[in-house]
Order: structure tokens, then sequence, then C-alpha cells
């Protein structure tokens, strides 16, 4: 059979089953099954599919997704997060844009605990967005930076989408957190240019007011109390890893421990916070992981029918530049995720074009990087972003899917220019990692 | 703990990795129970009665066969390492059935979960 073939009885099947609403994971579930029947030699071929898809999830280099979950629901469920919001508070003075400048450095904050940028759009959105409406904010420079920052959370480790993304793509997952660090702050500065300059330029647009004046004593010691153990919390992730004293699962293992440890000593950690972050973090898990195993085995799937290797001959053969090649990649995956959450993609994607960036000798560290920040550009396009649609749950009530619509477009303009600024230069990603294996 | 010196713990890797498997096919079908699982609704959502319920029975059923047959392969496996002793070719040696057996677990579970949902349907409730 042609490869095309193949994939289209493949992959049509698996786009109606998704689009008809069953489940992302029991789609992937039944083109196995009816694929690995017919193409694997029947009966024995479902057998073989059973054994590959319990061998997927029994895998060592998954148990970050488990305890990165832990990190961010400790954080979010122990109120950890909002008192590093009102540290931040302390800090900003009477700065034009200022509560749209806390929505990136309470992004930045958040990334650093958590891996899911969902978590932090409901709580910036929930307790910034209140103060922005009172102070006049226009929708534009409230909304849109909230939206934007989250996405930092899956750019800055923890992050269980690189985890995801290096499980599948069979890529170190100890590298790929420590090169989307550099990417993730290069984002989070263009917000923050951006922001400064249109508050400059319209000034309407970010009504300034007073704040109370705090004294030095006073934001040292939140700092002291709120901050500088979050920096203890870093290290036991990014800082175990980049020294190479620890493999990802270890240093999420730490980080996980260290995020309870530090809500522990706070008095924040009641049995009942304690249970239903564990409760609620295996149920996230769960939900990842039955689709990873299902988007696994789906690539075995598509390798052993040659699907894979036919395409990636087809694109090499191709008459224009590797890297052009590499950017539509990256622009599809953008464009995919007007209409889909970041895992389907991710599992859809990355077993096709992970074989092909590793034809074209590129480093797929630098590849990794865009993706993701391509999925989180994707996650807050309108008309089907996720993150879109979070926001318009906390959003205040008269908030209109137009307005976030509208907010969101200079900050997706924005991720845009990053993608660009890591494609051209590469050191961005690559320079950390160099630096980590010497 | 390997670099405290505690040396690497072999143990404690395959136990983590067997019980990812065991919480991922034994808390599917809790999930599926609180309809917590991804679905792209895009298409879906924007349906209401006839159609909507049609495309419910739809997915359900889809659902049921596919866990059913999944359940009862899976069984097969595992009856077959049972009976021939298969072990895993690891450090800890397991008998290789009792891991297997997540699998048809979770599935049939799953399968009476959809059959339920088939039931509801057709007495014309939304699921």
């Amino acid at each position: 059979m042609e490869w095309y073939v193949t994939l289209s009885i493949i992959l049509i099947p698996l786009f109606i089953l998704m689009l008809m609403g069953l489940p992302v994971a029991f789609s992937f579930l039944a083109v196995n099954l009816v694929g690995s029947y017919i193409l694997m030699g029947g009966f024995s071929g479902i057998e073989q599919l059973i054994l590959n898809t319990v061998g997927s999830v029994t895998s060592f280099t998954l148990i970050p997704i488990a305890l990165f979950m832990i990190m961010g629901e400790a954080m979010f469920r122990s109120g950890i997060a909002i008192e590093l919001m009102d540290t931040l508070d302390k800090w900003f003075g009477k700065v034009r844009g200022r509560l749209a400048l806390m929505a990136v450095g309470g992004g930045v904050l958040f990334s650093t605990l958590t891996g899911n940028s969902m978590g932090s759009i409901a709580l910036l959105g929930s307790s910034l967005t209140p103060e922005m409406e009172k102070r006049g904010y226009a929708k534009s420079m409230s909304l849109g930076p909230i939206l934007g920052s989250s996405g930092l959370a899956i750019m800055i480790p923890p992050s269980s989408l690189a985890v995801v993304l290096g499980v599948i793509g069979d890529i170190s997952i100890g590298r790929i957190l420590i090169g989307i660090i550099v990417p993730g702050f290069v984002m989070a500065l263009l917000y923050v240019l951006y922001i400064l300059g249109r508050c400059h330029l319209q000034p309407h647009l970010a009504p300034t007011f007073d704040v109370p004046k705090v004294s030095l004593g006073e934001k040292l010691l939140a700092t002291g109390i709120n901050i500088v153990p979050l920096s203890l919390i870093v290290f036991s992730v990014v800082g175990v890893i980049f020294l190479g004293i620890a493999t990802p699962s270890e240093a999420a293992a730490t980080g996980a421990f260290a995020t309870l440890l530090l809500a522990a000593l706070r008095r924040r950690l009641t049995p009942k916070v304690f249970g239903e972050t564990i409760f609620s973090s295996a149920n996230i898990s769960v939900m990842v992981l039955l689709i990873v195993s299902g988007a696994v085995t789906f690539s075995q799937l598509m390798a052993f029918t040659g699907a894979t290797y036919g395409m990636v001959d087809a694109v090499l053969s191709l008459d224009i530049s590797d890297h052009a090649i590499v950017f539509m990649m990256i622009m599809l995956v953008v464009f995919m995720g007007m209409f889909m959450g970041p895992l389907p993609i991710m599992l859809i994607t990355l077993p096709i074009f992970v074989p092909v960036v590793q034809q074209f000798q590129m480093d797929l560290i630098w590849f990794a990087a865009l993706f993701l920040v391509a999925i989180e550009t994707g996650a807050t396009s309108p008309p089907f972003g996720a993150a879109l649609f979070v926001m318009k749950a906390v959003a205040p009530k008269g908030t209109t899917m137009g307005d976030i619509y509208r907010a969101a477009v200079p900050f997706i303009l924005l991720d845009l220019l990053a993608i660009l600024l890591i494609f051209f230069i590469p050191e961005l990603v690559t320079y950390p990692v160099d630096l980590m294996f010497r | 703990m390997r670099w405290l010196g505690a040396g690497s713990q072999l143990w404690v890797i395959e136990a983590s990795e067997y019980s990812l498997l065991f919480i991922t096919f034994l808390g599917a079908p809790y999930l599926l129970q609180r309809n917590l699982h991804v679905v792209m609704d895009l298409v879906y959502a924007s349906l209401a009665g006839r159609p909507r319920m049609a495309l419910q029975l739809v997915n359900a059923t889809i659902g049921f066969v596919l866990c059913a047959v999944l359940a009862v392969v899976g069984v097969s496996v595992v009856i077959e390492q049972f009976e021939l002793g298969v072990r895993q070719v690891t450090v800890m040696r397991p008998q290789s059935w009792w891991i297997t057996a997540a699998l048809p677990i979770g599935m049939g579970l799953m399968a009476v979960q959809f059959l339920d949902q088939i039931v509801r349907t057709l007495r014309g409730e939304l699921v």
C-alpha cells in the first residue's frame, strides 16, 4: 500500500471519531484496535496492541507528569499562589500598566511551580481582572496579558507538556526542560515591552492610580517569606537537572516534595488540602496518561505500517529548503491549535514530525522549544483555543468571546515573533543545553 | 537518593512504573463515570435534541464495543501468560500476567460504564 493510502486510512477515522465527541483517548484506542487488526495480522495484532499499550504506560519517563501535577495543584490549593501575587503587588509601585505587568510577573512566578497553564489563567483571571475592571483598564490591557503570560507555564519547568513531548518524540526530557527556559523568558520580555510601549502610546488603556506606600522593610519581609523559598523549589527541579545530579523523574519528585514541604511549613497543608491536591492531580494524570498510552501505540502502528517512513521520504524529496519545511510544520501546529487542544495535536503530529527533523539532522531540542511555543500560541488562538474558554469562565460578567479574541490577538503576534526569534537564533535554546552537558 | 549515596534503588523505579500503569487503567473508569475525559466538543456541543442523542448513542456504542473487545482479548493474553508462566525481563522479574491484568480490568469496567451510557441514552437522558 502507498504510504498516503495507509495514512489516510488511519488518520481520517481518527479525526472523525474525535469530532464526533468520542473522548480523545478512546478515539486513539479505536483506531489502534481496528488498525492493528487489519494491518498487523488479525487477532494476534490485537494481542500485540494490548502488550504495547501496557508497555507504553509502564515507563519511568512518564513519572514527572504525575509529580508536576501535584506541584501545581499544591500551589493553587494551599494558597501559596495568592501570597505570591500579594508580594508582587507590594513591589510594583505606581507604574503605567501596573496590573498588566503584574499579570506577566505572576505568570512567570506561577510557571516555576506549575506545568499547566489552565490553572494560571484561572487564578490570574479571577484575582486580577476585577481590580483591572475597577481601575478602568481596557479589555485589551486586562485580558490579553493574562492570556499571554499564563501560557508561560508550559515554557518554564516544571512543564508536563515538555515531558509528553520528550516521551512521544523520544527526546531527552532533561535537555528539553533546560532548553525551553530562555525562550520562556524571551516571551515574557516581549510581553513586558509591548505592555510598556502600548501604555505609553495610548495611556487611556491603562489609567494609573495611587498605590498605598509600602515600606522597604515590609517589601523585603514579604519577599523573604513568599519568594525566597520559591527559589529552593526552582532549584530542586531545574537546578538538579542542570547540574546533572538527577534525572527528570527524580527532579520532579524532589520538586513535588519541596512544594508540599513548603505548604506544610506554612501550616497550609491541612489534610483536606493534601487530599484534594493528590486526588485532583491523580485525575488529571490519568486523563493525560490514558491519551499518551493510546498515542504511543498509535505512533508504533504508523511506524509498523511504513506510513511514517513513506511520508518522511516524500517530505525529504520536496524541492524546498529543510528550514522551510520545519517552519511549515511549526505553523501547522499553530493552525491546529485554533481548533484542537495541546495534547491531541502533539500526539498526532510528533510521530510524523520528529523523524523528519531527525533526517534533516537538526537539533531536536531546538525543534522541541519551537514546538512548545507553537502549542502555546495555538492554545490562545481564536476561535477554539482552550485558554480562551478558561478565560471566559473567570472573566467578569459581560465579557464577550469577541472581547477575549480581540485581546488575545496582539499576544499571539508576540508569540509568533518569539517563534521567529528562536527560529533564527537557535542559540537561545542550544546555549544553556550545551552549558549543561560540558 | 542516588546522589546522597543511598545507591540507585532499582526496585523503586520498577514499582513506580507498575503503579503508573495501575493508576491509569483503574483511574480511567472513574473519570469516564464523571465525564472527565478530554473531549473535542466542537461539533458535539453545538448539537441539541435528537441529533445529539443519536451521536451520544453512537459514541457510547463505539466505546462499549471497543472496551469489550480489548477486555476479552486482554483476558486471553493474561490467561496465556499465566499458563506459560511468563516473567518480565527486569530486576524484580514479576509474573507478567498480573501486570497485563491492569488493562482488561480497566477496559472491563469501562465497558460497563459505556453500557450504562447506552441504556441511559435509550431512556432519553443526556449523559
